[in-house]
């Protein structure tokens, strides 16, 4: 695959990963643009582009921006609305709504919701496995026990909400 | 047939077992109603989650141009220190108090003037200094202090 397939390629599913990593636009394409020039860079070394592309940015993601901020200040940049919905009314739950996921995602250790995160991205179970550097074998252990982990909390303690 | 455990099937759900394995958990799961509920409740719990997670799904996305820009290496900090520490050396070389006047050369005057005592053995130095020698003090590169005469 040349460079300009990868980007075409893998562009959109990067951006979306660091989106909900970060929960900012500007970060996002900050954190993509960097990817891609290491992966131009170091292009010829690489067997696994999708894998490597993840998990470069996670770990960009984790040694910089994550650092920086706690995450109160996620949750709070969360707040940032989405415009053309007139409803002031259903921007406030829509956004609640968003405040929560965030808050019980980000309520989980960083393997596992980074795990929950990949998985809804569509990764398949090696890729995740190289992303976290863990076993490709527990994988569908730990996604199995992650779910039912969350949606037992999603269940008992914001069920009104949604 | 033994029953399969929830890792196991949660893996099945995401297409993610050989392709034999595949094959017995749906002979299976068509026999035993408790793995047939587990597989539909697994499944429910994953398309519960996975609706939930789109909440944090970016708006649009576009894909822009990429350009290509070289890295500019940033200068680490062992860098900054460093030159600031030169600096620092430069300006102390230049205003130094103990910098010899006369020969331009770095020396403890204190040291140097006992040298010059030994070096004359009892001699009067100011009459020496000024009227029969010059004399030169000169720190060599190992730190030794080194005194050159010569007629005047």
């Amino acid at each position: 695959m040349t460079f300009d397939q990868s980007y075409q390629a893998y562009y959109k599913a990067l951006y979306q990963f660091a989106y909900q990593l970060t929960r900012s636009d500007s970060e996002s394409k900050d954190l993509v643009q960097t990817v891609f020039l290491k992966y131009y860079e170091e292009k010829k070394e690489i067997r696994k582009t999708k894998s490597w592309l993840f998990k470069v940015l996670y770990n960009l993601f984790l040694t910089t921006i994550s650092k920086n901020r706690n995450h109160r200040t996620i949750l709070d940049s969360v707040s940032r609305m989405q415009t053309n919905i007139a409803d002031a009314e259903e921007i406030y739950e829509r956004n609640e709504r968003e405040r929560l996921v965030t808050e019980i995602i980000t309520s989980l250790p960083n393997n596992e919701s980074t795990l929950l995160l990949l998985y809804h991205d569509g990764l398949k179970y090696a890729e995740i496995a190289e992303v976290l550097n863990i076993n490709p074998n527990s994988v569908g252990k730990l996604l199995a026990r992650t779910i039912k982990k969350l949606v037992l909390k999603f269940k008992s303690e914001y069920h009104e909400m949604f | 047939m033994k029953c399969f455990n929830e890792d196991l099937l949660q893996s099945y759900i995401d297409c993610e077992v050989p392709e034999h394995i595949e094959e017995e958990i749906k002979g299976h799961i068509a026999e035993c109603s408790d793995c047939a509920n587990k597989v539909s409740s697994l499944k429910e719990q994953i398309s519960f989650l996975k609706g939930y997670l789109s909440r944090l799904d970016p708006p649009n996305i576009s894909i822009p141009d990429f350009r290509y820009t070289k890295k500019r290496k940033k200068l680490s900090w062992v860098k900054y220190t460093s030159v600031a520490a030169a600096i620092l050396l430069v300006i102390f070389m230049i205003f130094n108090p103990l910098r010899s006047k006369d020969t331009g050369n770095y020396v403890d005057l204190q040291a140097a003037e006992m040298l010059i005592h030994e070096f004359l053995d009892g001699e009067d130095p100011n009459q020496l200094w000024h009227d029969k020698i010059q004399i030169n003090i000169i720190e060599s590169k190992d730190g030794e202090m080194i005194i050159k005469t010569s007629d005047n």
